[in-house]
């Protein structure tokens, strides 16, 4: 592992390139498969980034990622930087980017009201009571200033993942009022303070037009130039992994997930990963060895779509990342790695999203910022339910393609494709692309009908028609930042009269092993009148189509009233019937 | 210009927003430092049979793979902050799910997980005890049976026009301190060993590590720098692995570091007492309280921890802010396979207070009549009605004020109309109002730990260290006790910095806990500077003298204000304080003391169940208001207002953010985090992605936080009052909104409502008290009643 400053020599074919605070980092080896959060702290001493539940749910680890921005379609050559989870997001996944971390906010450049300290050192000879205890007070951003000020940290571990999203904020152009400072926080967990003082001290900004931005810190184009050499080149990158045990004679399960098949999907994945022993070495045979059983894992970083798809056809057991926000758990829960590895992230011509007259096509490495972003304006139900998915951080690298091949029935996006009828868009290098509907996309818990040599591509999912009515419910313990309990999509087309139900369409989620559609639900709403009464029977209706069970989100009775409750709650939106005073 | 009062930020909130003030994981790695993880029981309960750890170390990059069998001969086989009843690694019994068997250092953490999958354990798992019903069904109880008892509740109770009879259920609660449980441990020559702990009671981790470890205790030093947060979650937990770290350092000679993740500390560290309360309470037609009869009976976990101590103070805020005549209060623990449970902020009291207020608000129902009224009738007075069950007068205080300045500022009159019409009116939500009140007794009940030793050393450029026994966790008692100390010596609190709290500087300390760190620490501090200001004033006395101006010497005229030291009879001749503590050591002036402090007065008899076992109390009210989706029981808390007597407060800044933080970390006790087993004792809620602590939006959209001046109370340091723990159970208020909403699906029927209210309990209440329409309906109600979810 190298550090240099951007003055480069071309990159190599076996290691990855990207810059932490205005540095060039090359990695090769096991270094580049670490959580960057670990390479942070353990192998760099940047121990400003903290690690609390290394899940990506809570924020601590949170830095800012700047991806380039393409300068042909955009106004000037930058980088536009978005907060991650450090925790579960591998080093390799950085390539070609520029990582900041709370060490990295360059203070001079970025706007510090705070004036050099009195030069008096004595008490007594001049006094001052507006006064930072410990070190760097002249070195602080002017978020960070209004922070100590206001009381914004107490026990402070936190504090710099809330100080990196604050950033965020400022760096997308966004403002510091309330509203805008809760959901930029909403994956930041603060167990002392209750958030308040944060509120205000960043109300206090809201005006503030010299926050200063990353862009006048930092030299971009010369950083742009030095990582975007020989880009759409892919590298291919070994390293030395430690094997777990198998013990004899006890069939030890290895590395298993603790909750990575519970998560919203976001990361692409393939079945062979639910298989185990890539590893296994006897204990005994590893006993007085000089050094720890290890074993090489390749990862492959294609440059284009097709190379992705030829080391697919290749290694057709290959773990496929996009957005590592379930491979990235798996991992710090001890899952092994596999011996290959492919890396989508970022990939070009996999996360594009069109608007095809009919259709509006989503690029299977399209990030849910992204889509959410695309999809608003037609479906402003589905805007909603986005909005509380995952977490800033997690919307920022989970992609669509992830959330489907992962195949939780707790996924947030599945019902609406269910009821959309949206179709799956796998490809391989061999045979080109098929379209799979999304009903008949899956065959039982995380399995689906994907060929072992195949990439989901894209989500083609048709526009709403007229007199559509469309209702997305997502439940869970904590409005945000949470896993649903259950989920449930409910999509009707209304006569002209708008008096009578034409078509139907039910899905729902947590209520099985795999989201479903509910035809006899369905069924009982068809051809009926668009009445409350409907929606009761349809709900009675829907409790015998389902199969929940209880689980630690919640238990099968209470998912059985949610299925049959959604239906009036969805009458009433619908109808706009008074909700709040 | 006097620092207190003043809301000067944190002391370390610059090195918090650069990320540069350390915690134990971040404090660089020592050259052959180990890294230590152990290996935990397979089963909850049962005999363990067989240890194999030969595998394990033969492995490459392993050091040490230890177990209770290599403990040395002098080590105590148990210990406890009140029963020594906990093994530090068991040899024969297991008693909860993960206990530390087997203690593995490493070179790396790679070579750690490959030998902690190497390491063998079999045993004879039994069925295990979890939960509070199967711990009484089997009469399994941990410590003695407590009473607290006043008049004849018996009698009282079947003299009362009304009774109601009911049990409440609270479910526990994690710390989520977000710095795990970590310890480092540097072997020193001779056979001593440093810690550098993540602890709020660096006493109690050196006394553990030395008695488990058979040494005496003056070779063992614990330090404390920061926290990451502790909330009581670190009062006890620290000792464990405090003890493995300073074993493995103390056998190998090596620098020895252990950090749980956040998954293995949730797993195996104790929490808030989950709760049950039986009660009957007898009331007259206007709801006023006559009799009370409750037992509480708490999930104490494996050992006995602190449980009896939190069941003390459990039982001594049954009555909250609420005079009754005649009472009985009866308390008892229950012995689990759970790990032992021990101190969160509130330390039982949330347990005790919860009960009250959902009895008024029930009695509220029953009666029909306001649910403000009948609190603001059983509040306690001044004059009359101002004697707790236990025997000590309520005085100086101000909670009829409170209540009704209250009323007042939140609209409480209008804002109940407007409920009831949009109760009325929607079809779709729920709105509920409510209002509760804290009184939190301060002091530690068990009356020796109401001590605290300070030490001040000044330089001879004026600046000055100190040394508390207190722990700083966030909670911004250094930032006071700087204050205190910058005022006492009249310079800037720059001037003063506050030294990693250190058993070596202060000993013999208590934990810092019972939201008294302040008042015991900074005292202490006071009393340090007390002494090094007498002999200042004294060698002042003589510099300012001036016989030609009729100045005799005279200490007591001597003052420190604003950076110089002046005679007040000749104002005009000012001494900078740094050149006159120069001179003072030139003269041989002791610029250092130790300081001492006692809280003065405080005694409780737990055999007899009466004393006065705090100093004063720190009270507050709060009104809530919450709004529930009648179809999935999504709850919103839209509004609070908090309005506390916290005393004078030293740093208003800090102060309040005691106050939100602790508020709304009670609101999340009260709402979404719910704390689910498994059959087998396991912790399914066991990381942020299962349980869930208040996240950024669910801080109430309208949030009002202020304090309520009290002139009456002119006793603790410079007249505040300890404020850490009491927002905490003003948090209870949203819960008690949540009822009062139910209350409206079916006035006849009280609320199936035990806390938390998930968005699930709410639906599932909802539910049973229609009664009629829902399937499921018997079944239902018994789910969201569950104590412990099974899988």
């Amino acid at each position: 592992m190298t550090t240099t400053p951007p003055l480069p020599s071309p990159p190599a074919d076996d290691a990855i390139r990207f810059a932490l605070n205005g540095r060039l980092i090359d990695l090769a080896g096991r270094d580049a498969l670490r959580p960057l959060s670990t390479l942070l702290r353990d192998r760099l001493g940047l121990t400003g980034t903290k690690v609390v539940c290394a899940e990506g749910d809570c924020g601590a680890c949170t830095v800012l990622l700047g991806r380039p921005i393409d300068g042909t379609s955009q106004r000037e050559e930058r980088f536009d930087y978005r907060p991650v989870d450090s925790c579960i997001v591998f080093a390799f996944q950085c390539h070609g980017a520029h990582v900041v971390t709370v060490e990295g906010l360059h203070p001079t450049a970025t706007g510090c009201t705070r004036q050099t300290r009195d030069k008096t050192n004595k008490p007594g000879t001049e006094e001052r009571h507006d006064e930072v205890a410990g070190p760097c007070h002249n070195a602080l951003t002017v978020i960070q200033n209004a922070l100590v000020h206001g009381h914004g940290s107490q026990c402070g571990f936190c504090t710099p993942g809330i100080v990196m999203a604050l950033h965020a904020l400022r760096e997308r152009g966004r403002d510091l009022s309330e509203s805008s400072v809760r959901h930029a926080l909403s994956g930041n967990l603060c167990r002392c303070t209750g958030y308040q003082q944060i509120f205000d001290a960043c109300e206090a900004l809201k005006d503030v037009q010299d926050i200063a931005t990353l862009d006048d810190t930092y030299d971009e184009p010369a950083l742009l130039q030095a990582l975007t050499k020989n880009q759409g080149q892919g590298i291919t990158l070994t390293a030395e992994v430690p094997c777990s045990l198998t013990l004899e004679g006890e069939g030890r399960s290895e590395g298993e997930s603790h909750r990575g098949q519970e998560r919203n999907g976001q990361s692409h994945k393939d079945q062979s990963r639910n298989g185990k022993t890539h590893d296994g070495a006897s204990a005994e045979r590893w006993m007085h060895a000089s050094s720890l059983p290890t074993r090489t894992v390749t990862l492959r970083l294609p440059g284009t779509l097709d190379e992705a798809l030829a080391v697919k056809r290749e290694h057709p057991e290959a773990l496929v990342v996009a957005g590592a926000t379930d491979a990235g758990v798996w991992h710090n829960h001890g899952a092994p790695w596999p011996d290959h590895v492919l890396c989508v992230t970022a990939l070009p011509g996999l996360s594009a999203c069109d608007n095809n007259g009919d259709t509006l096509a989503l690029g299977g490495g399209a990030t849910w910022d992204t889509i959410s972003d695309f999809l608003a304006p037609h479906f402003p139900a589905l805007a909603e339910i986005l909005d509380r998915f995952g977490s800033p951080q997690i919307r920022q690298l989970g992609t669509i393609a992830g959330n489907l091949a992962n195949g939780s029935p707790i996924a947030d996006s599945l019902p609406f494709l269910f009821v959309m009828d949206a179709a799956v868009e796998a490809r391989s290098s061999s045979r080109g692309s098929r379209r799979i509907p999304v009903t008949s996309f899956y065959t039982g818990y995380k399995q689906n009908v994907l060929e072992p040599d195949e990439l989901i591509a894209a989500v083609h999912v048709p526009k709403p028609a007229d007199h559509e009515r469309l209702h997305l419910e997502k439940t869970s313990k904590r409005r945000d930042m949470d896993i649903s309990t259950f989920t449930a999509a409910i999509r009707l087309t209304l006569d002209q009269t708008g008096n009578t139900i034409e078509t139907a369409a039910v899905a729902m989620g947590g209520v099985g092993p795999v989201v479903v559609r509910l035809p006899n639900t369905e069924a009982a709403l068809k051809g009926q009148p668009f009445s409350e009464d409907t929606m009761r029977i349809a709900g009675q209706t829907a409790r015998h189509e389902i199969a929940p069970i209880s689980d630690v989100r919640g238990s099968a009775p209470y998912r059985f009233q949610l299925a049959e409750n959604v239906f009036r709650k969805a009458f009433h939106q619908w109808n706009e019937t008074p909700v709040m005073t | 210009m006097p620092s207190v009062g003043r809301s000067i930020p944190h002391e370390s909130a610059a090195g918090h927003v650069t990320g540069t003030a350390p915690y134990i994981d971040d404090l660089p790695r020592y050259a052959g430092e180990l890294v230590v993880g152990f290996v935990g029981a397979p089963f909850a309960a049962g005999r363990l049979t067989r240890i194999d750890t030969t595998r394990a170390k033969k492995l490459p990059g392993i050091t040490e793979v230890l177990t209770a069998a290599d403990l040395p001969p002098a080590a105590a086989p148990r210990f406890g902050p009140i029963f020594h009843d906990e093994p530090f690694l068991p040899t024969d019994e297991v008693a909860y799910l993960g206990q530390p068997l087997v203690v593995i250092a490493a070179e790396n953490s790679d070579a750690l997980a490959l030998a902690k999958q190497a390491v063998t354990i079999e045993g004879d798992p039994t069925d295990p005890t979890l939960t509070i019903d199967q711990a009484i069904e089997r009469d399994r109880y941990l410590g003695p049976i407590r009473h607290i008892r006043r008049g004849d509740a018996e009698v009282a109770l079947k003299q009362a026009p009304h009774t109601l009879k009911g049990e409440f259920f609270c479910n526990g609660q994690e710390q989520f301190y977000l710095e795990s449980q970590a310890t480092l441990a540097i072997p020193e020559d001779d056979g001593n060993v440093r810690l550098i702990s993540s602890t709020q009671n660096p006493t109690e981790s050196q006394v553990v590590v030395a008695e488990v470890l058979g040494l005496p205790y003056h070779k063992v030093v614990c330090e404390c720098p920061r926290m990451g947060g502790g909330f009581g979650g670190k009062e006890t937990q620290g000792a464990i692995p405090a003890a493995m770290v300073a074993w493995i350092a103390l056998r190998t000679g090596r620098p020895t570091r252990i950090v749980y993740d956040k998954t293995l500390d949730m797993c195996i560290t104790g929490k808030r007492h989950a709760t049950k309360a039986w009660y009957r309470a007898g009331y007259d037609d206007d709801g006023t309280l006559l009799a009370l009869d409750v037992t509480f009976v708490s999930n104490g976990g494996a050992y006995a921890d602190l449980s009896t101590s939190v069941m003390e103070r459990t039982m001594l805020h049954a009555d909250n802010a609420y005079f009754v005549p005649d009472i009985a209060i009866t308390g008892k623990i229950a012995r689990t396979n759970l790990p032992p449970n021990t101190a969160f902020r509130g330390f039982g009291g949330p347990q005790g207070i919860v009960v009250i207020e959902s009895i008024l608000q029930d009695i509220a129902q029953k009666t029909q009549r306001d649910a403000f009224d009948v609190r603001r009738r059983n509040v306690y007075g001044h004059d009359a009605r101002n004697v707790t069950p236990y025997g000590q007068r309520v005085q100086n205080h101000v909670l009829p004020e409170l209540f009704d300045a209250m009323e007042t500022r939140c609209d409480y009159r209008a804002r109940k109309s407007a409920v009831e019409k949009f109760n009325a009116e929607s079809r779709t939500h729920l709105k509920g109002l409510a209002m509760t009140s804290v009184k939190f007794g301060i002091s530690f009940t068990t009356k020796f730990l109401n001590q605290g030793n300070a030490l001040v050393n000044v330089y001879t450029d004026g600046s000055v260290q100190v040394s508390t026994g207190g722990t700083e966790m966030g909670q911004g008692l250094n930032t006071k006790v700087k204050q205190l100390v910058a005022d006492e010596f009249g310079i800037a609190p720059r001037f003063v910095r506050m030294m990693t709290t250190s058993t070596e500087k202060n000993h013999n300390t208590s934990p810092t806990a019972a939201s008294a760190g302040t008042d015991l620490n900074g005292q202490a501090a006071l009393h340090a500077c007390t002494q090094i200001k007498a002999r200042m004033a004294e060698f002042a006395a003589a510099q300012f003298a001036d016989e030609s101006r009729g100045l005799t010497p005279s200490p007591e005229h001597v003052r420190f204000a604003d950076g110089v030291v002046f005679d007040e009879r000749a104002p005009d001749r000012r001494l900078p304080f740094g050149d006159f503590c120069d001179a003072a050591r030139r003269a041989r002036v002791d610029l250092g003391a130790r300081g001492f402090y006692a809280t003065p007065g405080v005694d409780f008899n737990r055999e007899t169940g009466q004393g006065t076992p705090f100093f004063y109390f720190t009270t507050g009210v709060a009104a809530a208001e919450v709004t529930i989706d009648r179809f999935t029981g999504d709850l919103v808390v839209d509004r609070c207002d908090v309005l506390m007597d916290v005393g004078q407060m030293i740093n208003p800044g800090v102060d309040l953010g005691q106050l939100y933080g602790g508020f709304i970390q009670g609101v999340g006790w009260c709402t979404a985090e719910e704390l689910c087993y498994g059959d087998e004792g396991q912790l399914l809620s066991k990381s942020p992605t299962t349980y869930k602590v208040p996240n950024a939006t669910d801080t109430p959209r309208i949030f009002h936080v202020n304090t309520f001046p009290n002139p009456k109370h002119t006793i603790n340091v410079r007249w505040s009052k300890a404020v850490g723990e009491p927002p905490l159970m003003l948090g209870i208020a949203p819960f008690l909104a949540c009822r009062h909403a139910l209350s409206f699906v079916n006035p006849d029927r009280l609320p199936p409502l035990n806390l938390p209210a998930t968005n699930e309990a709410l639906l599932m209440a909802m539910v049973a008290m229609r009664g009629s329409s829902g399937v499921d309906c018997a079944k239902n109600t018994k789910t969201s009643r569950r104590e412990v979810p099974s899988k």
